[in-house]
């Protein structure tokens, strides 16, 4: 989350550089696009992608228009969507995670409970055959 | 005045401020529910650019700028709810770092469980083991027990067969045959016993046997011995009349009451010292008494019946001393020779006759058989 963060915050601290060279700003972005689209694999950030490349789309025709304000205004808020969906994609994924590891504790805690019980067999088995041989020992 | 009312409501209404867009009321609503001031804590930098953005926001509604105004309360929209997810992921980071918790704890209880079944497991495993060797041991001892009965069962029963073999070798089966036909009636299940390698009731059998054969061998020795003597004697007896026999000049027999050597012409008539020619036999009877110690001898002197009956008494039995003083210059014991006169009141032959009166005329050497006392026969039972 922090370096997700960090990345965007370098990203914004970046914008005025870029704002020399949209275009590069305008391929990054999309770069980026195509890599949060393929993190969701879940589709559990459709509709903010789907804004998202709707505002890609609009920026590559400014681009082409050379409509360089339009162009600035749409590109901030493909970035700031842009962040929004790699929040909502590591939402999703932590959720996974925190899914896989609670059924995952089932799993083991169900296995626990299982071997305890056999411990339990076992330790009185254990018992018995001490019980058994302390008698046959006796005289 | 009141055509004037109209247009000073169209002015009015055209100096009034534009009415706020959809998405920054929605925007101003959002920021005001109950969970925003968390938002703000957690993301306080994204906080404060959406602010900036709703700021600019209002500053393009004041300039009129509708285009503005919708890009800034956009940005700021954005913006803020990207900071609430980012409050959200900020939960589930934690709801994930609690599962991993409680799988950690999970897996703690599972190796604990899984140590406690390792080290009750080899517990058993030991148990098992040492219960094992237990019953190797146990198994061993008894081996060890069973070969000890085994060879204490055959030393009982070699014992007793000796001891069988001495009670038969003293015919105890005839003179003692109640305890003897115990004996080897418990001889019998001795053996079955030991063929079955029941070593106990085989060592049992055998000390009955044991037990029976010493009493038939006590009860029958004395019958054993006194059977002996007899036939001892009774050789002796046929040994000393074998010897008697060869004595020339005389007539040897054996009687009920031993062996007899009938002596003539011993002496000259009317007269009591035995001739020269006839002391040979007679010493020759005294060397036979000394190797026969056990018999007691009695010389009887007979006469025919010519002459006083009293006279020839008196007659035989001095005549008798002197075979008797013969014998007994051999080295004959005196205690081991007796003297009888009998004169003529036993003769053998018709005195009336020469030969008969011959026949008569005798000196007769009785060697006694010894008697012997039997056993009380209920000793033998």
């Amino acid at each position: 989350m922090t370096r997700l963060l960090l990345l965007l915050l370098a990203c914004l601290c970046a914008s005025p550089a870029l704002a020399k060279n949209e275009g590069r700003r305008l391929n990054k972005l999309s770069k980026m696009a195509q890599e949060l689209a393929a993190r969701d694999t879940g589709r559990q950030a459709a509709p903010e992608l789907a804004v998202a490349q709707t505002w890609l789309g609009e920026a590559r025709v400014f681009h082409k228009q050379e409509e360089e304000d339009l162009l600035a205004q749409t590109l901030q808020r493909l970035e700031v969507q842009l962040r929004l969906v790699g929040v909502i994609l590591e939402r999703a994924e932590a959720a996974a995670s925190t899914q896989k590891a609670e059924l995952e504790a089932q799993r083991v805690e169900a296995l626990a409970t299982k071997t305890r019980e056999d411990a339990f067999r076992a330790e009185r088995e254990l018992a018995e055959l001490e019980a058994k041989a302390k008698q046959e020992a006796a005289p | 005045m009141m055509r004037l009312t109209p247009f000073a409501v169209l002015f009015i209404l055209a100096c009034a401020p534009p009415p706020k867009p959809t998405e920054l009321l929605t925007f101003e609503r959002i920021q005001r529910d109950a969970n925003a001031q968390s938002i703000r804590e957690a993301f306080p930098d994204l906080a404060k650019e959406a602010d900036r953005a709703y700021a600019k926001a209002l500053e393009a509604r004041e300039d009129g700028d509708h285009e503005d105004v919708l890009h800034f309360t956009r940005l700021a929209a954005i913006t803020w709810r990207t900071a609430a997810i980012g409050a959200e992921v900020n939960d589930a980071r934690r709801a994930e770092t609690a599962a991993k918790q409680a799988l950690a704890d999970a897996q703690g209880r599972l190796k604990h469980a899984q140590q406690r079944i390792g080290s009750a497991t080899a517990a058993m495993a030991r148990q098992k083991r040492m219960m094992a060797m237990a019953k190797q041991l146990a198994d061993a001892e008894a081996r060890g027990r069973a070969q000890r009965e085994a060879a204490a069962a055959k030393a009982a029963v070699q014992t007793a067969i000796k001891q069988l073999k001495i009670a038969e070798g003293l015919n105890a089966a005839s003179y003692a045959p109640g305890p003897f036909n115990k004996a080897q009636a418990s001889m019998a299940m001795a053996m079955d016993a030991l063929q079955a390698n029941r070593f106990g009731d085989a060592e049992s059998a055998a000390n009955f046997v044991l037990a029976d054969a010493k009493a038939a061998e006590t009860a029958a020795r004395p019958m054993y011995e006194f059977e002996e003597k007899k036939r001892n004697m009774a050789a002796k007896l046929n040994a000393l009349f074998g010897q008697l026999n060869q004595i020339g000049g005389s007539e040897a027999r054996i009687e009920a009451r031993g062996a007899v050597i009938t002596l003539r012409g011993l002496f000259a008539p009317g007269k009591s010292a035995v001739l020269d020619e006839s002391l040979g036999s007679v010493h020759r009877i005294g060397g036979i008494a000394k190797e026969f110690k056990e018999f007691r001898i009695i010389i009887e002197g007979h006469t025919d019946n010519r002459g006083k009956s009293a006279k020839n008494l008196a007659l035989s039995e001095t005549r008798a001393n002197a075979v008797k003083g013969h014998i007994a210059e051999t080295g004959v014991p005196t205690a081991q020779l007796s003297v009888l006169g009998k004169g003529d009141y036993e003769p053998i032959a018709d005195n009336s006759s020469r030969s008969g009166r011959a026949k008569n005329r005798r000196v007769e050497v009785v060697f006694l058989r010894p008697t012997l006392t039997p056993p009380k026969p209920a000793a033998a039972q």
